[in-house]
């Protein structure tokens, strides 16, 4: 719901402002309503409501005795208010206001007026004004020295980068010096309403044939006639008060109305001509440009603060992977991880064990980009926490299972491995929540899946998880990757990669270190995608173990960037 | 390369053939809607019949299991029949199989909801 408010005029002139907070506002003389005025004897005891239907606030008479008038006509029904709606009840002048419309706090009043006998109107558009300037038979249109003067002005002034925000006051100072006017307002169609962005005066009332014909039909209007007064409106009696000359013109772009330039002059000697509404037609025309390069600009800037971002995200998510694997005699490791979309859902991690074990953790987050990468970073918070506390894998990933449940929205969940390797033995103790087996490639070649596992994090929280053992000889390699490794498809065939040609290529290159081996499963699935970009995040962690290894002193900081001596 | 389902009934039970890849996008959002639009309808035992469908990444899985929460709040059951072998293997890795109960057989999938009255399915 956007904010609003009403702004309560009472009799003394005085404005109150009411926000509305709740959805239904009563008025009248009893206390009983939320807003009393019990010495307005104008009012009945329950008098109007304003109530707010679907996103429409409405007003309705409760059968007061004087009625209440919408722009001085008394309303049978329940009325929806419009920007710049006039609500009369006793001696109140009520107006009702958006947030919108509050920073531009000064108020058009469209009036249904019907054409008076002695007002006079003259027309035309931009296509006959630029016909005319260019030669064509007709009174030349733009000739006069004020009016060259007055558009190289408006040229200068447009030409300078200036915000949005600050376009809107130029445009109408240059169009009020421009014509001589007395006052002027601009207007931007929002959504088919038009919303007032610069005024100089207040109280514009406009009337809807000349809104109309300017935004429907592209028409500048140049009206001579006589002036209403709306506040006497509502006693349906048109007062005279001299004459008036308005003008206004849309402001247009080579496709579309973005809005209105209105101004009008109070002077009985200088009314507007032909000219001046040549020329208000012309520089509307150039300031229509200047806004939508200007709102082109904005959004740009917004796509830049948005990449920058997306940018600084990724930045933060490649300081939560390890930067360099830590150094443990006897076992040689390395991992990499490549991003889809420039944030991901993968993760791994390798980390010392209170006891001298080396945690090492492989995992995916269903979904991609910047969800992912969100889920993945709380999971990466909690992770750290239970893997201190806890002593084995299985009690790690029970406790980061309930706590992902616990927050995960339900068509998400994360694949999860954790592995803790004892150095000097080769023993490994595992638990896997879900994510693809890791392989282990043994020193003579044959190929061994990780057995065992349990149910994805985030399904069920009371999942139970059992540890699993193996034993890494001096010569295995064991991989841990992603389905992302996988199933990278060569373009059109749609034929993955799959674990058969995974477990060959790491067969294959048993020889090579770890970030070697890495290296190339990397350029191997890049020529497998023929150079496109992956569709999935890609992870992929090689450990091998290279000789009986020493267990590191107990002391040290528990630091992904530590080294293991 | 895109899912397209076909929904019919069949003694009181909703079965939805889909056809194509469940992932991410497009087809996670049709297959949800798919879904929500029956159980709008009254439709409270639905079938997935994924005999047709030849992948599923992590989110159209995710959209699985959203899909069964969703079913199971409403009062009402989501089995799975006819999975090729490599949905088969994900159920088993994620052990999704047992969350989702998957029948192979189209008669005995719909007799097992328990709905059909024999005389009129």
């Amino acid at each position: 719901m956007i904010a609003s408010e009403l702004l309560i005029q009472n009799p003394d002139g005085q404005t109150e402002i009411f926000p509305l907070t709740s959805g239904r506002v009563s008025l009248g003389r009893s206390s009983a309503n939320d807003l009393c005025y019990s010495g307005d004897s104008g009012l009945s005891r329950q008098h109007l409501v304003f109530e707010l239907v679907g996103t429409d606030w409405v007003v309705r008479d409760l059968d007061s005795k004087n009625g209440t008038q919408v722009n001085g006509v008394r309303i049978k029904a329940p009325h929806i208010l419009h920007p710049g709606d006039r609500v009369a009840a006793g001696h109140l002048i009520i107006q009702h206001k958006t947030d919108e419309q509050a920073t531009a706090p000064q108020t058009v009043l469209f009036v249904a007026e019907t054409p008076s006998a002695i007002s006079t109107t003259l027309e035309t558009n931009l296509e006959g004004v630029l016909d005319k300037t260019n030669g064509a038979p007709g009174a030349a249109a733009l000739t006069g020295a004020k009016s060259i003067q007055a558009l190289i002005r408006a040229g200068q002034e447009l030409l300078q980068y200036r915000p949005l925000a600050e376009l809107f006051p130029l445009i109408l100072d240059l169009s009020i010096s421009a014509v001589g006017a007395t006052r002027g307002v601009v207007m931007i169609l929002k959504k088919g309403e038009l919303v007032v962005k610069a005024a100089h005066g207040n109280d514009f009332q406009i009337s809807t044939t000349v809104r109309d014909r300017v935004i429907k039909e592209k028409k500048s209007q140049l009206v001579q006639d006589a002036q209403f007064d709306a506040e006497l409106a509502g006693h349906q009696s048109i007062v005279m008060q001299g004459m008036r000359s308005i003008m206004a013109v849309p402001l247009q772009t080579r496709d579309s109305v973005l809005g209105l330039i209105y101004v009008d002059t109070q002077d009985l000697i200088r009314q507007f001509t032909q000219e001046d509404l040549n020329l208000l037609t012309v520089m509307a025309n150039v300031a229509a440009i200047r806004i939508e390069q200007a709102r082109f600009a904005e959004i740009e800037q917004t796509e830049r603060i948005f990449a920058r971002e997306l940018a600084q995200a990724a930045e933060i998510q490649r300081g939560l992977l390890p930067t360099a694997a830590p150094y443990v005699p006897g076992i040689d490791l390395d991992g990499m991880n490549f991003p889809c979309h420039t944030v991901g859902g993968d993760y791994y991690d390798y980390f010392p064990f209170q006891d001298g074990r080396i945690g090492i953790v492989v995992a995916d987050v269903a979904g991609k980009g910047m969800p992912a990468a969100l889920m993945m970073s709380n999971m990466q918070a909690h992770m750290q926490v239970y893997t201190e506390i806890e002593h084995e894998p299985a009690e790690v990933v029970a406790r980061l299972n309930k706590s992902v449940a616990a927050r995960c929205p339900g068509n998400r969940f994360i694949t999860f491995f954790l592995g803790l390797l004892d150095p000097v033995t080769g023993q490994m103790s595992y638990c896997n929540a879900g994510h693809n087996p890791p392989l282990l490639i043994r020193k003579n070649g044959t190929v061994e899946q990780l057995k065992g596992g349990g149910m994805i994090l985030g399904i069920f929280s009371g999942a139970e998880y059992e540890d699993h053992h193996i034993k890494l000889e001096e010569g295995d390699l064991l991989a841990l990757f992603s389905d992302g490794v996988t199933e990278a498809c060569q373009p059109d065939l749609e034929e993955e990669f799959g674990e058969e040609r995974l477990a060959a290529l790491l067969a294959a290159n048993m020889n090579l270190s770890s970030s070697q081996v890495i290296a190339k499963v990397m350029d191997t699935l890049n020529e497998w995608g023929a150079g496109q970009s992956f569709a999935d995040d890609v992870t992929v962690v090689i450990v091998r173990r290279t000789s009986a290894g020493q267990r590191p002193p107990a002391s040290y900081s528990p630091s992904k960037q530590t080294y293991l001596v | 390369m895109s899912l397209s389902t076909k929904t019919r009934q069949s003694a009181g039970v909703s079965i939805i053939d889909l056809d194509g890849r469940i992932t991410l996008g497009e087809p996670t959002g049709l297959l949800r809607e798919t879904v929500k639009n029956l159980i709008a309808n009254g439709h409270k035992d639905i079938l997935l019949n994924l005999g047709h469908v030849s992948y599923i990444d992590s989110a159209g899985l995710g959209e699985l299991v959203g899909c069964s929460t969703t079913v199971r709040n409403a009062g009402g059951r989501l089995k799975l029949m006819q999975l090729q072998k490599k949905i088969s293997d994900l159920m088993q890795i994620t052990k999704l199989h047992t969350v989702f109960e998957v029948i192979d057989d189209e008669a005995k999938a719909v007799a097992s909801f328990g709905t059909g009255t024999g005389a009129t399915a």
